[in-house]
């Protein structure tokens, strides 16, 4: 059954993606260089309306919430971001775009998708001497698998509210400002 | 097929993809499967990469300190493809190339118009 809905969510994800235009870099490039904000308005209303929905959905107590995950903050993802958005600004994709302009046709898609595949293997090799050396990058920030908004589910921790304030006020606070930046944002900086 | 959806309602229905994949299974995520296919095609070479342990959260070990930790969960992918998350990448790769050939046809179609009216 699991496969079947990687299926249905793969092809869906993947054929989205690349109707927003995540899977052609220049749409990603001209992003980061604030010269077109199309794909900024549409990922910050996407994360606005999709966490509103799913507080609303947790606070009815109509999600499975085993369903839901965090991923745990530490210090190296910092240091990850900022090795991330070099390459993200650099090759025009990241992890999951990449695929999707692979099956686009874009050819330079696969070259970025093998650096990735290189990238990850050095990773993986250097990942028990980079624990060793380095611990501090491995420490946990706030608590490490922590959200903004109380989840309600016990094993992760909230950050904002709880005295009274239903989780989802909070969400849906921030998912309005979301909402609005990706509204208010001008399509195109003149610089 | 070749205009891009605008914000709002590229927004709205890349929302509903993330809350979809909640609903149905977990959040997305995609860049954990680099790792896994690396191992799987090391596992490929040395049968040992991933190997069982009973002792392990997710039944599974490996030599290698990033694809043992979490109990396992990487070495657990590896030793066994066919799971959501390693699925999920291809599927994305077909969503994509289903826009190129249905791309494709039209073009060939718009072509084939143009053609005639000459």
């Amino acid at each position: 059954m699991s496969i079947i809905l990687a299926i249905i969510v793969g092809l869906a994800f993947g054929f989205v993606l690349h109707r927003v235009g995540a899977g052609n870099p220049q749409y990603i490039i001209n992003m980061l260089r604030l010269q077109d904000l199309h794909l900024a308005k549409v990922i910050l209303f996407a994360i606005g309306t999709s966490s509103l929905l799913l507080f609303i959905l947790l606070a009815t107590g109509l999600i499975n919430e085993s369903h839901i995950s965090i991923k745990a903050a530490y210090t190296g993802v910092i240091v990850g971001g900022l090795i991330f958005g070099i390459g993200f600004a650099v090759g025009g994709y990241c992890p999951g775009t990449c695929l999707v302009g692979f099956g686009g046709g874009r050819k330079d898609a696969l070259y970025f998708i093998l650096g990735g595949l290189i990238g990850a293997g050095a990773f993986t090799l250097m990942y028990g001497w980079l624990s060793d050396v380095f611990p501090s990058l491995f420490e946990k920030i706030a608590g490490g698998k922590t959200t903004l908004a109380d989840t309600g589910i016990e094993k992760y921790q909230g950050l904002v509210g709880g005295d009274g304030v239903p989780a989802f006020v909070i969400a849906g606070i921030i998912a309005i400002i979301f909402m609005i930046g990706a509204w208010k944002l001008p399509k195109k900086f003149n610089v | 097929m070749q205009i891009t959806w605008n914000w709002l309602k590229g927004g709205a229905i890349l929302g509903g993809v993330f809350l979809l994949a909640v609903i149905l299974v977990k959040p997305l995520g995609v860049s954990t499967q680099f790792v896994i296919f690396d191992g799987i095609v090391a596992n490929l070479v040395d049968n040992d990469v991933a190997k069982k342990d009973d002792s392990a959260k997710h039944g599974y070990t490996s030599d290698n300190a990033y694809l043992a930790k979490s109990g396992g969960k990487y070495a657990h992918s590896i030793e066994e493809p066919l799971n959501y998350g390693f699925i999920l990448v291809f599927a994305m790769f077909a969503g994509g190339f289903f826009i190129l050939l249905v791309t494709k046809r039209k073009t060939l179609e718009g072509r084939k118009r143009s053609a005639c009216r000459f």
